[in-house]
């Protein structure tokens, strides 16, 4: 008869705690560095690029107005708001003299980050562009501004330049001719940490849209929708037909509400995102067709492919390449 | 011995890359949180996260259209003529383009009352200037007018978004810039 080995319970519980502690490192990494196809960040880099260039063309239109010393956020004013603080703009140190040839060089490094060109470098440079302009202006900026910093913070981490880029190109062509052998990895850890980054982030703003929209009485009455609507600033195409249904403002209003403070919850769920992206992508057109702000709306949607499988969509633009 | 110290220095690098992302999505979150009414927990919070956040541009509320979408913010102008009726006038004009500009105009409107008096009056003094500059006026006043958003029941019974009395006007005082504008005249901005 054999005796079978008792363990200690102490021993027991520090196995299943080692076990438990184990599987957590094992899916923290996975979460944050399972290597990844950088493809999707090259288009999010592309539509992301495109807006801080279209954004520093439309500033180029009132240049001296508002980055001025004397314009209409006057230097000094400025400063003084950031007095003691962490704030960074290379704007706070430029004279009026060079506004212009300073302006020039970030939209030509704008342009360079859209395409793709040098990006490990231009990719930071954006980065720095984005939020110097939009800390020169404080008074001007809107969420347009504060997503198109998120992003182009994330971006500057990951390796965006490696899909969808002139690198790409000139990478390829270089190997061709035979002036580089190496060959570039197909999937990276940074990539996942940025997507990561990504989702988490409009995870947070939708979280926080959502629960703060809950302290207002109009969005549980349901008129803070027709506030939004009948807002005569904001409104580009006329809604006031809703006046005459107005079950629909309201129930734009709670499934606005609900949608913004569930997205945290629902968009990890694989069958649900479709929809909830879906959702998201109607309201974000909503807002860019009936309030005019498209670059908000379309910047917030960019965001939205850090959840598209990048396997699935490599899959779909090779089948296209064999058919061209 | 090398192989040792590189294997030792990624797992250090791994442990802070670790840290970093932790105290990120700890920073990025609690930004929002700490908008009023808020705990001294969630307070304290994000005072620790603050020169992170300021450094990195991302100290946001994202309290978008909340708590409430109320009234709509313009700023009001008029120029006093020579034995003539005033030039008046008001921003964001809906005839500026690109909408990205008149947004830009909008929230020159409807952020300037989020700063302390100073600078509201520096950034106040500022739109005068340039208005100043741009209709070669010398004297000017700015008004703050509030537009509010008609109620169904109202548009129901007949009412219009833009009827006068959805507007609320409040005086903000008068510049001088006689001692301070060129003969000349630059004008550099031309969209109010």
């Amino acid at each position: 008869m054999t005796e079978q080995r008792r363990t200690h319970p102490l021993t027991s519980v520090l196995t299943s705690v080692r076990r438990s502690v184990d599987q957590g490192v094992a899916a923290w990494h996975r979460f944050w560095f399972e290597p990844l196809d950088p493809l999707m960040l090259g288009v999010i880099r592309l539509l992301t690029g495109w807006m801080l260039f279209y954004n520093l063309l439309v500033w180029s239109l009132q240049l001296e107005a508002f980055f001025g010393r004397n314009g209409l956020q006057p230097l000094e004013a400025v400063k003084r708001v950031y007095e003691s603080r962490f704030v960074f703009s290379f704007w706070l140190w430029i004279d009026d003299q060079y506004l212009w040839p300073v302006h020039i060089a970030c939209v030509i490094v704008a342009a360079m980050f859209c395409m793709g060109a040098a990006t490990r470098v231009t990719s930071i440079l954006a980065f720095l562009i984005t939020i110097s302009y939009s800390q020169r202006v404080p008074v001007a900026n809107f969420g347009f501004d504060q997503i198109l910093g998120m992003m182009c913070l994330y971006l500057a981490l990951a390796p965006c330049g490696a899909a969808m880029s002139a690198d790409c190109v000139i990478r390829r062509w270089r190997r061709r001719k035979g002036m580089e052998t190496s060959v570039a990895p197909v999937r990276f850890a940074s990539a996942r940490m940025a997507s990561r980054l990504i989702q988490l982030h409009l995870c947070a703003i939708y979280f926080w849209s959502g629960f703060s929209k809950l302290k207002g009485p109009t969005w549980w009455t349901g008129e803070a929708m027709w506030n939004v609507i009948a807002n005569q600033e904001y409104q580009t195409i006329d809604l006031t037909w809703m006046a005459w249904t107005p079950w629909l403002p309201y129930l734009i209003a709670h499934v606005t509400v609900a949608w913004e403070a569930f997205f945290i919850v629902l968009v990890w769920n694989r069958r649900l995102r479709p929809f909830v992206l879906a959702v998201g992508v109607a309201m974000h057109f909503g807002i860019g067709a009936f309030l005019g702000m498209w670059t908000f709306g379309l910047i917030m949607t960019f965001a939205y492919l850090s959840f598209a499988d990048p396997v699935i969509w490599r899959a779909r633009l090779d089948t296209m390449k064999h058919r061209l | 011995m090398i192989a040792g110290l590189k294997k030792l220095l990624c797992k250090v690098g791994y442990a802070v890359l670790s840290l970093w992302l932790a105290f990120h999505v700890f920073a990025v979150f609690i930004s929002p949180a700490a908008m009023p009414p808020a705990s001294p927990l969630l307070e304290d919070g994000y005072r620790l996260a603050l020169p992170y956040n300021e450094a990195l541009f991302l100290n946001h509320g994202y309290h978008y259209f909340a708590p409430d979408p109320g009234a709509s913010t313009l700023i009001g102008w008029e120029i006093p003529g020579a034995g003539e009726a005033p030039a008046v006038g008001r921003f964001p004009n809906v005839s500026i383009r690109p909408r990205l500009l008149y947004h830009r105009y909008f929230m020159l409107a409807e952020n300037v009352w989020a700063f302390d008096d100073e600078i509201q009056q520096d950034m106040l003094k500022a739109y005068a200037r340039q208005l100043a500059e741009q209709f070669r006026a010398d004297r000017i006043s700015l008004s703050r007018i509030s537009h509010v958003p008609s109620s169904i029941m109202r548009l129901q019974a007949g009412g219009k978004l833009d009827d006068p009395e959805t507007y609320q006007k409040d005086v903000l005082g008068a510049f001088d810039f006689s001692a301070e504008l060129d003969a000349s005249g630059s004008s550099v901005a031309r969209n109010f």
